[in-house]
């Protein structure tokens, strides 16, 4: 315990230790005095700690330097306490600011069955894509009616020796309290059949990817492959698929967090066998 | 002479605590060229230590985040730091204790994302100009090259880069 403490409440005393802990490191400890005569407490602060650890007052090694900020930073940790990392991690989840390689992933049967036996590797794509993304967009708390909500998009470049059969994997997943992101959608998008040229951000290579994959459904008697939100999505809103075509619709199921009112997000249709076409003749084996 | 460009790597973090926490305000301890080892043998540049070489610390912090090097020295320093800074930060009123705890819960997780390395490149002309560009003082460099920090560059006024494996 480091008695000049004393006088200030904990998180002033954590900071000051801290900011000795900067300045001492590198220099850096803020320019403002965050108590009266800062500089004092903190030459204070620096001897009791020589006193403490034995370190002669006029070595200035590099490892005493390291080790009296060491010392700062135990004390620190004592008196801050641990983080309230629940709820810390709940917050930021919401904004979707929690990295995303945190999040455990569960892949909805719908995903799984879309790509069938190749579904292992596919999964091996998905994770990467999410674990590191090269572009990630988040939808956090909505700022108007109906806007997706706690919806994240990642998408990453895979390589394969032909420029032709490289892609680009477009995830989308709904942030879940407990860390789990739930992958609704995942797809690859090959250059030579989907502009992939400066889209605005990932929902619109989405809106790209259903103008190419898509099939027409009625969403609030609308017509169209892709929705960003709808009041209501239901098997009979598809319109007449001709006999031998596999119609994917796919969508979040949202709450509006004021209202308690239902309503989906993300809502695409997609032509499995167009999409699975493309699939048999560009996937190649060497992927990284 | 000194080069037009100045370079800071940051761990991919930083640039969300400037982003989500410190209004856009970018901390970066910069240095006038990517690789001093490859900086003529007679200049400044070349005096500059690894530990302070951009291009040393990128390739150090990717390959321990791809290693998932659980030992890295260099991500210890890093979540130390972190950690001073939000604390810092908290007493000083600069951001509240829900966003410290955030921080800090952030750097103590077991995520490798917020460790890969990014470059900042640096126009040099305005900042200097500006009187923005610090020059550190000897002891607090790591060698006799020189070394500088900028506390409050904007985005607008540099690029984040990622670099391919070499």
């Amino acid at each position: 315990m480091i008695e000049i403490l004393d006088h200030y409440d904990r998180r002033t005393a954590a900071g000051l230790l801290a900011r000795a802990s900067l300045a001492l490191q590198s220099g850096e400890g803020g320019e403002k005095s965050i108590v009266d005569n800062e500089a004092a407490v903190r030459e204070a602060l620096i001897a009791q700690a020589r006193l403490k650890l034995g370190i002669k007052p006029d070595d200035e090694g590099p490892e005493v330097i390291e080790q009296i900020g060491s010392y700062f930073d135990d004390e620190s940790d004592r008196l801050a306490g641990n983080p309230h990392t629940r709820a810390a991690f709940e917050r930021l989840i919401t904004r979707g600011d929690l990295p995303s390689d945190l999040y455990d992933i569960r892949i909805i049967p719908n995903v799984q069955n879309l790509y069938g036996k190749k579904f292992e590797r596919e999964r091996v794509f998905i994770e990467r894509t999410i674990r590191t993304p090269t572009k990630e967009q988040h939808f956090g708390p909505p700022a108007s009616e109906n806007e997706p909500y706690l919806i994240s998009l990642f998408a990453r470049e895979f390589k394969t020796p032909y420029p032709l059969r490289d892609f680009t994997m477009l995830v989308a997943g709904k942030r879940m309290l407990e860390r789990t992101l739930e992958i609704h959608q995942a797809w690859r998008l090959y250059g030579s059949k989907v502009n992939l040229d400066n889209p605005q951000d990932l929902v619109e290579l989405l809106r790209r990817f259903a103008d190419v994959y898509g099939a027409d459904i009625l969403v609030d008697g609308q017509r169209g492959r892709f929705f960003l939100t709808a009041k209501k999505v239901e098997r009979t809103t598809r319109l007449d698929i001709p006999a031998g075509r596999e119609i994917m619709v796919t969508h979040f199921g949202q709450t509006n967090p004021q209202s308690g009112g239902r309503y989906a997000a993300l809502v695409v249709a997609i032509d499995l066998g167009l999409y699975r076409a493309t699939l048999d003749k560009l996937d190649y084996k060497d992927v990284s | 002479m000194p080069g037009p460009i100045l370079y800071s790597t940051n761990p991919w973090f930083a640039t969300q605590i400037a982003d989500k926490y410190r209004g856009g305000v970018y901390l970066a301890w910069v240095c006038e060229c990517f690789d001093s080892s490859k900086a003529p043998p007679s200049s400044a540049a070349s005096h500059i230590a690894p530990s302070s070489n951009p291009r040393s610390i990128y390739q150090r912090l990717r390959e321990d985040c791809e290693a998932e090097e659980g030992h890295s020295e260099l991500i210890k320093g890093y979540r130390k730091t972190f950690i001073r800074l939000a604390r810092a930060w908290s007493a000083d009123g600069s951001i509240t204790n829900d966003h410290c705890d955030e921080i800090i819960a952030t750097v103590k997780s077991p995520s490798w994302k917020i460790w890969r390395p990014v470059l900042y490149v640096i126009p040099r002309a305005d900042i200097e100009r500006a009187g923005r560009l610090n020059s550190i003082r000897r002891p607090d460099r790591a060698g006799y090259g020189p070394e500088q920090q900028i506390v409050d560059l904007l985005r607008h006024e540099f690029d984040i880069i990622e670099l391919g494996p070499p």
